[in-house]
């Protein structure tokens, strides 16, 4: 099945259709939730409300656009927003982050994505969130703090702290594989 | 960024697996359910709504014509009696045969005449009509004829007390009828039985013609009377036609079907009922319905009605309302402020407390009570028929009921969900569905004629409005009874 054919088919009402999206993409979107929420309880949930909000607004979806990227960005609203009800979502303004970041390609290449993730889950939520909307997602500075609603350089001064802790983390564990 | 891409490479493609059976079960329900097709009840209603009408408007016209004419056109058969000659055709078999059981089927004085001519099935009928007199009270069919060499005059009256027209009326010259009525009409003067019939009728025709044109004048009863010519039926010169007098003491009484447009506008209230059939959900019913009430509802409604008889309005039209409810709650709002504070506590190797005091971020937590408020509109097609329970100085008081058929519903607000969270939602976003396609009601109505045209109205009406929650999968349902009070102006046609 083709976008379109998804696409037309959900808008005409065809069941069908509507399994296949849950089918084909419930275990990205569980991954995406899994990154932000750390709990797969909580990200099932997540999952299920993000499948509810693509039910009921798909037939307003622009066809010309990737479904999986809106699907996508639907799974990150509900997760922040599960992350905002339980309050675990708080930023504070006051710490600036100097320290000089250092390129470690070598390292992020041996990496397998449970390494990856074991070191993002020590990440502090609001860290992880800004590393996993701007790393991996795309979001832009401007983009996130619309979506977190706090500035553009607390956004950019809490990438540069997460980075910095995923490098100290990911130094000490490479470490760690040498020994 | 591009050290990130490993890593940016393989989250992306991290993917978890989930119980996608399981998930769908618990989603599918958000799946917006087809909109049902109306169409065809909605075709269905306002056709026989149009076609009922239609009939009836047909009906009314098609009794006042024929009366109309025969009044402005009294009596222009005489002349022609001296030039009709004599028919010499016989009765067709299936014509007489017709006339012969129809005779022996009615014991009474009925005396039934039709044609099998199609061509002629017009002029036969009116011979029918024309050719019976019936009493209002025993629906008595009386025949009177008599006999006069080849001409003849046949005086009728049919008197219908449901009918309400009275009209006179003077058939055509027997020249102008089609052979097939002279046929009938020779069939009836030698058929012994029928003769007898006319004979022993004829004095009681007299006296019950008269008493009935002014039995009609006097009760208001309508009548229809008719001077058909019949070949070789004598009659007597004075029951040749009625007198002009005669026909200008029966008064005609003018009525008609009359058609109604009206326009109403109506503010009510309503009460609201929240209800489950799921014992589940009777946590969210006892913590939402105490925070749930409903506020105005306000109406429009245009309608087209059609008198039938003297106390029956029926109609058709189109409602719109609109039904506001409120939503209270309480809610926490936490936010993040900078306050002046104590930020460090210095203790020295002699235990000496020291406090440093600067700015320090705080989080505040309000609780906040707020009102939201929802909107359900309607448009619902609907037929109504009303009564009058009292008519008197112009003033009309209706009992009426209404049905209808929902066209458009929308609503846009604020409702809980399953979380026991308030969410906003937009009319494309509407969480609720109608109960039933259907609607019903009822109220009295008053109408008070202005002058020829215009009435003004008001009306107390009772209606009723229930529709489900879908994010309960219909298992939790909101519930209103709706009392209005509306005024408006109506125009008769």
């Amino acid at each position: 099945m083709t976008q379109n054919e998804i696409i037309s088919g959900c808008k005409k009402g065809n069941e069908a259709a509507y399994r296949f999206l849950v089918d084909t993409h419930a275990d990205h979107l569980m991954g995406i939730c899994v990154r932000y929420l750390r709990d797969h309880q909580k990200a099932e949930d997540a999952v299920q409300e993000t499948y509810i909000q693509v039910f009921r607004s798909i037939h307003r979806f622009e066809n010309d656009k990737p479904l999986i990227a809106w699907m996508s960005r639907i799974a990150i609203n509900c997760c922040l927003k599960e992350l905002r009800k339980t309050q675990r979502l708080s930023f504070q303004d006051t710490e600036t982050v100097f320290e000089k970041l250092v390129a470690l390609p070598e390292i992020y290449d041996k990496l397998n994505t449970e390494e990856i993730l074991l070191m993002m889950d020590k990440l502090p939520d609001h860290y992880r969130i800004i590393f996993n909307l701007h790393m991996i997602e795309g979001y832009s500075h401007k983009e996130i703090s619309r979506l977190l609603g706090i500035q553009e350089s607390l956004s950019r001064t809490k990438l540069t702290r997460a980075r910095k802790i995923l490098q100290e983390n990911f130094l000490i564990n490479y470490k760690k594989s040498i020994v | 960024m591009k050290q990130y891409d490993p890593i940016r490479k393989k989250l992306t493609d991290f993917k978890v697996e989930v119980d996608k059976n399981k998930l769908w079960e618990q989603t599918s329900f958000a799946i917006p359910q087809k909109k049902k097709r109306r169409v065809l009840p909605i075709i269905l209603l306002t056709g026989s709504i149009l076609l009922g009408a239609g009939y009836i408007y047909h009906e009314s016209i098609s009794i006042e014509q024929p009366g109309n004419k025969s009044i402005s056109n009294p009596a222009p058969a005489q002349p022609s009696f001296a030039t009709q000659p004599t028919t010499s055709t016989q009765p067709t078999l299936a014509s007489n045969n017709e006339i012969q059981e129809n005779l022996h089927k009615d014991n009474s004085s009925t005396l039934n005449i039709s044609s099998s001519n199609n061509s002629n099935n017009n002029q036969a009928k009116k011979s029918t009509s024309t050719g019976n007199i019936k009493t209002a009270s025993s629906g008595k069919t009386i025949q009177h004829k008599e006999q006069n060499n080849n001409r003849s005059n046949s005086t009728s009256v049919i008197v219908d007390k449901t009918d309400q027209e009275f009209i006179i009326k003077n058939t055509p010259p027997l020249s102008d009828q089609t052979s097939a009525v002279k046929n009938i009409t020779e069939a009836i003067v030698e058929n012994p039985l029928a003769k007898h019939e006319i004979l022993s009728n004829q004095n009681q025709v007299d006296n019950q013609t008269e008493d009935l044109i002014t039995a009609s004048r006097e009760d208001g009863i309508y009548a229809l009377v008719n001077i058909l010519p019949l070949q070789g039926v004598k009659s007597s010169p004075d029951e040749n036609n009625l007198s002009p007098e005669m026909l200008n003491s029966i008064q005609p009484a003018k009525h008609k079907n009359t058609i109604m447009l009206s326009l109403v506008q109506g503010i009510g209230f309503s009460t609201m009922d929240l209800t489950t059939s799921d014992p589940e959900l009777n946590l969210f019913r006892e913590k939402w319905k105490p925070n749930l009430r409903s506020l105005e509802v306000i109406s429009t409604s245009l309608h087209g009605s059609l008198q039938i008889g003297r106390s029956i309005h029926l109609g058709a039209g189109l409602q719109y309302s609109q039904l506001t409810s409120q939503l209270d709650y309480t809610h926490t709002i936490t936010e993040r402020i900078t306050g002046e504070g104590i930020t460090t506590i210095i203790i020295d190797e002699n235990g000496h407390q020291q406090s440093v005091t600067g700015n320090a971020g705080i989080t505040r937590e309000r609780l906040v009570n707020s009102s939201r408020y929802t909107y359900h509109t309607k448009l619902d097609l609907e037929s109504k028929i009303s009564i009058h329970l009292y008519n008197r100085k112009g003033i009309h008081i209706n009992a009426w009921m209404k049905g209808g058929i929902n066209l458009h519903y929308a609503a846009k607000g604020s409702t809980f969900d399953t979380n026991n969270d308030v969410i906003k939602f937009s009319a494309p976003e509407n969480p609720f569905s109608l109960s039933s396609p259907f609607t019903y009601g009822g109220g009295f109505e008053s109408e008070l004629r202005l002058n020829k045209h215009w009435i003004l109205m008001g009306r107390i009406a009772y209606d009723r409005f229930a529709y489900d929650h879908m994010l309960f999968h219909k298992k939790l349902q909101s519930h209103h009874e709706i009392f209005s009070l509306s005024v408006g102006f109506g125009y008769m046609l």
